[in-house]
């Protein structure tokens, strides 16, 4: 256990904009996004696998009951031990819209957003991006951070104040990051994969979440299933060393292309939290075989009324990340 | 009503049974009468015919009847009569009846044998034959669905594979949540709360390819009887219904055989005699052919695939003179899927059991037992992963039938289970010692007694027993323990379960009682006989349950595993009443009931909002209490026999789910949970449920069938509004199942015709080929790269039109 605490400077402006995609990862691009239905788990795909051989779907036009729009935290403070530079904290704000309303989220500009620590320093996130609704701690004393400490986000808004507390969970160190051919595989195209060797610390109630960048540019593939790479937890083989993990199974880089792999420190309920984030998006829940469609409850509360109840999460996170050019000695 | 001496002989028969002395039983026997009894068998398997009536009269002549009686589910009937000269005749829909004159002067066995009417000859009969039990007035049984494989072999089916338990869907009270699935979902409950039974074992999930098909081969099966309500009290442990399947004895004549090819599997089955006529045996095989054609493929991977199942099914009955008969009855089943170097999986039942059963005069007695078990494992090769699960059942019963004449009949009986789970353990190949992950395995002893008495006085015949069952967890075993006892808290301001607080661990040792339950089963039923061809009945259950299929999902999957109760989680309790009137036309030949119903079961599970229960050791951190209740009305009219037989069924039904979380201010129900806590649609509520199923056989050639299905569609959940967060789309959704997929309809039909020794079949699944949605889900559209989320909402169909055809030979 790492208990020494380490104050990140908060980055001036300019350095926020100017990394601005490599740091805030909300706006992805899409790798690959394959249609499958699944269940649940690792026991599931065989299942989902013939099933979806064996049905046939059609898009339908649904009219939907619409809502109140709520509003939508993606609240993060994170310590970067790889790029010191990056660390820091942010908040993005937006609210709900109506389902098959295609336009951007609607950002929050009017929100006063502030971050405290253990040690009572008060952090006021300024709006730097109001087209996304996004807050960031660029001015005044730095928060303290470490993993184990705590922090409070309080957000005014709109007549409600809301709050959540966490505690900043440990992250797990790159041990390399390296490039790997591999073949075609069932529904998989041949190509180079990305794969990272780390060692779990020890103990159990580790996770974490996978952030990929292709040339500075955040991606995803969130296809069935990947929501378990997109999230790992040490559940099964705490203090386990891994080698060799693909966070990605779809991307594939050229010649000259830089990726970089973060692995952000989840605690279990935030690990919980993103894996059925994850899990929903990746599924379009509804399937005979799927777990009932319901709303993501996210751990911001709002301290006025009960309702309207937040959507989104608040997380502290321990970060380490690599960043590899992929040689031309690799492709055959 | 059984009088003191009635008891006292009671008490000394069942003294008797259990010293396992004859002339015990005999001694305490009344001496004035002699006693007729004996098997009905049908001529052409040697199957016992259950439910045929066995009418004993002083001459031919249809009006000097002097008694009536059933054949149990043995197909054994007996009663005793002063000395002198009777006819006795059995009679069943779709046999010819059949009769022989006794002399009666000392006790006497007379077996019965009934020949198979052709459905084309069975117009011309006028006899005003015995209808089956749950659509007979004279019975107290109610709520009970009945058939024979034989009778609905020819109704169009999917992919020509004959199905009973999708023939079942056909009848009102039973309906699936997916054309894809034969989990039942019998009057508004789960389809783990069905008890499976075949022959004497119960079977855990009788599904193959996913639950497509059901594991039962029509080939070996005979009777299929399904218990929707007024459950007789020898049946415990599920607390919705239960499913007996019969299969067949085997011919005691002569070998036989038969083989189909369809477009699914290949069946074949051989019988025939043991000795000359003492027994006989039955040994039938199914298994899908589809794979054989993947060694053509040009692809490897496909090449080395396997994708296939089969099952096995084995059945034998032997008279030990001086013994008693022995029956028996195996069964296993398989599936099996394998993509080379990436996934492998397979799952399967297997059961068995060894029945024997003796007459001691009015006592039939019948000791068994039997072993089921259901497995699966998982194994994904390109992680080197694998998971494997089990639940193994041993099971041992002592079940007696006393006939007590004018007092009645009196069934008792004692029964003890035990179960092992080993919900689930990890392995990996290439490193074993790596911290296998292993879920503790749960064990439990389950004794019970019953006893229920049947008697008639007048136009009334009452039904009614009791069951006593205990629960005993026991060790080894390992079990966490929470703060306040409590592994699930509900979060106030978050909206929320959360896990409880973890509180270290409590060892068992083995033995070790780790929770015990126990409760009282009454159940009830009355019949009024209005008319000679009419009655109302009225049916009451009190059902327990302690094993539960750990599902999330509308339809069970092959993959799912059992949990049972124990510290955290209570035993289920149902509650049914039900409310019928029969009444039957035309001498027999049409039958109709309509039944009303309500039941509510409390002690019922659901899962905590997106949780994670695959391979979950702390299923009590996601486990909501919930309660459930349902009614309806179900009407069915049928027509037994003629040249155009089958019936239509109707039901108005309706089936509810309620997150039932104690409320801890004591202000009575809580609004916490699924939908605030207030009753919502179960996930196979159907408001109306209509389906036909005719069969027409104009001559001895030629054979048509039609099915017809009306449903409600089925409840589904929409979002309400939509979010993005970790670059991902979300849906907010609205109440849960507060919407509908729209309403279902379809029709099957299939020609049958005759050559000689062969029969071939066509079918047509989904005729007009409607676009009958399972399930919609929402979603993001595939590319968002333009930092704009598209979504869509899709349904998803499960079967267009399915052509079929397949060939039977019987030797």
């Amino acid at each position: 256990m790492r208990t020494d605490a380490e104050s990140s400077t908060g980055p001036s402006g300019l350095t926020v904009i100017a990394n601005f995609r490599e740091r805030f990862n909300f706006r992805v691009m899409y790798v690959s996004r394959e249609r499958f239905l699944r269940l649940s788990g690792v026991p599931a795909l065989a299942v989902f696998a013939a099933l979806a051989a064996s049905g046939c779907e059609r898009i339908v036009d649904v009219e939907l009951p619409s809502a109140e729009p709520r509003l939508v935290v993606e609240g993060r403070v994170e310590l970067n031990r790889s790029v010191p530079g990056n660390s820091g904290a942010w908040v993005r704000l937006t609210v709900t819209g109506d389902y098959f309303d295609s336009s951007p989220a609607t950002p929050v500009t009017d929100a006063e957003v502030r971050i405290t620590d253990q040690e009572e320093t008060l952090a006021e996130l300024s709006l730097v991006d109001p087209a996304e609704g996004v807050y960031v701690h660029l001015d005044g004393p730095p928060l303290a951070m470490a993993p184990g400490y705590t922090y409070q986000l309080e957000i005014r808004w709109d007549g409600d104040t809301y709050l959540s507390d966490v505690e900043m969970a440990m992250g797990t160190p790159i041990d390399s990051l390296y490039f790997e051919w591999e073949e075609e595989f069932i529904g998989r195209p041949a190509g180079l994969r990305v794969k990272v060797d780390y060692t779990d610390p020890p103990g159990p109630g580790h996770s974490i979440l996978y952030e990929l960048f292709l040339n500075g540019e955040p991606v995803i593939s969130p296809f069935p299933g990947n929501e378990f790479r997109l999230v790992r937890s040490d559940r099964y083989r705490p203090g386990e060393e891994v080698t060799g993990f693909a966070p990605d199974p779809l991307l594939d880089p050229d010649v000259g292309d830089r990726v970089t792999v973060r692995q952000v420190g989840l605690t279990t309920t935030l690990h919980d939290y993103m894996l059925a984030v994850f899990e929903q998006n990746a599924l379009g829940l509804g399937n005979p075989y799927s777990i009932p469609s319901a709303t993501i409850q996210g751990n911001v509360v709002n301290s006025t009324s009960v309702n309207p109840r937040p959507l989104g999460y608040f997380g502290a996170h321990e970060v380490f990340e690599a960043t590899v050019v992929v040689p031309d000695t690799l492709i055959p | 009503m059984p009088s003191p001496g009635t008891a006292a002989r009671l008490v000394a028969v069942l003294f008797a049974t259990f010293a396992g002395s004859e002339a015990a039983v005999q001694a305490v026997q009344e001496s004035a009468e002699a006693r007729i009894s004996g098997y009905v068998r049908s001529a052409e398997t040697s199957d016992v015919i259950r439910g045929a009536a066995v009418s004993v009269s002083r001459s031919e002549l249809p009006d000097s009847v002097v008694a009536i009686v059933s054949t149990n589910r043995f197909g054994y009937y007996s009663l005793s009569l002063p000395p002198g000269v009777y006819w006795v005749e059995a009679v069943r829909i779709g046999f010819a009846p059949s009769g022989a004159q006794v002399q009666l002067d000392a006790d006497q066995t007379v077996d019965l044998v009934l020949s198979r009417r052709s459905l084309a000859a069975a117009g011309l009969t006028v006899r005003a034959d015995r209808l089956p039990a749950d659509m007979n007035p004279a019975s107290a049984e109610m709520s009970t669905v009945r058939f024979s494989v034989p009778d609905v072999e020819r109704l169009p089916v999917v992919l020509g594979e004959t199905d009973p338990v999708r023939t079942l869907t056909l009848f009102p009270g039973v309906s699936t949540a997916n054309d894809g699935t034969s989990a039942i979902n019998v009057r508004g409950g789960r389809a783990d709360e069905n008890l499976i039974v075949l022959d004497n074992s119960q079977v855990f999930n009788p599904a193959h390819a996913i639950g497509f098909f059901s594991t039962f081969n029509s080939d070996a099966i005979d009777d299929v009887v399904l218990h929707k309500g007024a459950i007789p009290a020898r049946f415990g442990g599920r607390t919705a219904s239960v499913l007996e399947v019969f299969q067949r004895e085997g011919n005691r004549d002569r070998f036989a055989s038969a083989a189909s090819i369809g477009l699914l599997s290949a069946r074949a089955s051989f019988e025939g005699p043991i000795g000359s006529g003492e027994g006989s045996w039955l040994v039938a095989g199914r298994r899908t052919y589809g794979d054989a054609f993947l060694v053509f493929s040009s692809d490897p991977d496909l090449k080395k695939s396997k994708v296939y199942f089969y099952d096995l099914n084995l059945r034998s009955n032997l008279d030990v003179p001086g013994v008693g008969t022995f029956l028996v009855s195996g069964f296993v089943g398989r599936d099996r899927l394998a993509l080379p170097d990436f996934l492998g999986t397979s799952w399967g039942n297997a059961a068995g059991s060894v029945r024997v059963n003796r007459a001691f005069g009015p006592l039939f007695s019948n000791f068994t037992v039997s072993y089921s078990n259901y497995d699966y494992y998982v194994e994904v090769t390109s992680v080197d992963r694998t998971v494997i699960s089990r639940i193994a059942t041993f099971n041992a019963k002592l079940d007696q039938t006393l006939e007590l004449e004018e007092a009645g009949t009196l069934e008792f009986g004692l029964h003890a289970e035990r179960h092992a789970i080993h919900p689930g353990r990890l392995e990996s190949t290439a490193d074993p010692t790596l911290n296998q992950f292993v879920i503790d395995p749960r064990r439990a002893m389950t004794p019970a007694a019953y006893a229920e008495h049947e008697a008639s006085v007048g136009p009334l015949t009452v039904r009614y027993g009791l069951r006593a069952s205990m629960f005993v967890r026991t060790g080894p075993e390992t079990v966490q323990q929470y703060e306040n006892g409590r592994p699930l808290v509900y979060s106030e301001e978050r909206g929320r379960f959360e896990p409880g607080v973890e509180s270290g661990m409590a060892e068992y040792k083995s033995g070790d009682v780790i929770s015990s339950y126990w409760g009282l089963e009454p159940r009830a039923s009355v019949r009024l006989g209005l008319t000679t061809v009419s009655s109302l009945k009225l049916g009451y259950s009190r059902l327990r349950q302690e094993l539960r299929l750990v599902s999330n999902s509308n339809s069970p999957s092959p993959l799912d595993t059992w949990d049972m109760v124990g510290p955290y989680l209570e035993p289920a309790v149902s509650d049914q009443l039900a409310l019928g009137y029969v009444t039957t036309g035309a001498g027999g030949r049409y039958s109709f009931s309509a039944e009303a119903y309500g039941r509510a079961a409390t002690g019922q599970t659901d899962f905590t909002p997106g949780a994670d229960i695959s391979f979950n050791e702390q299923l009590e951190t996601v486990t909501v209490p919930s309660e459930s209740r349902s009614w309806g009305i179900e009407l069915l009219l049928r027509k037994h026999r003629g040249e155009i037989s089958g019936w239509i069924g109707y039901s108005l039904a309706r089936s509810e789910l309620r997150t039932d979380w104690p409320d801890d201010s004591g202000a009575g129900d809580s609004d916490i949970g699924i939908n605030g806590g207030d009753w919502y649609p179960s996930p196979y509520d159907r408001t109306h449920d209509l389906a036909a199923a005719v069969i027409w056989s104009p001559d001895g050639l030629w054979g048509l069938s039609a099915n017809f299905v009306f449903a409600t569609g089925l409840p589904t959940t929409f979002p309400v509004a939509r979010y993005e967060l970790l670059g991902v789309l979300l849906g907010d959704y609205g109440p849960r199942n507060g919407y509908r997929l729209p309403d279902y309809h379809r029709l099957d039909v299939s020609a049958t015709r005759k050559f000689g020794r062969g029969e071939l079949r066509f079918g047509v699944f989904n005729a007009y080929n409607r676009f009958n949605a399972q399930s919609m889900y929402f979603r993001q559209v595939e590319e968002s790269s333009s930092g704009v989320f598209e979504t869509e909402a899709a349904e998803f169909s499960l079967f267009g039109i399915v052509p079929s055809v397949s060939y039977r030979w019987s030797f």
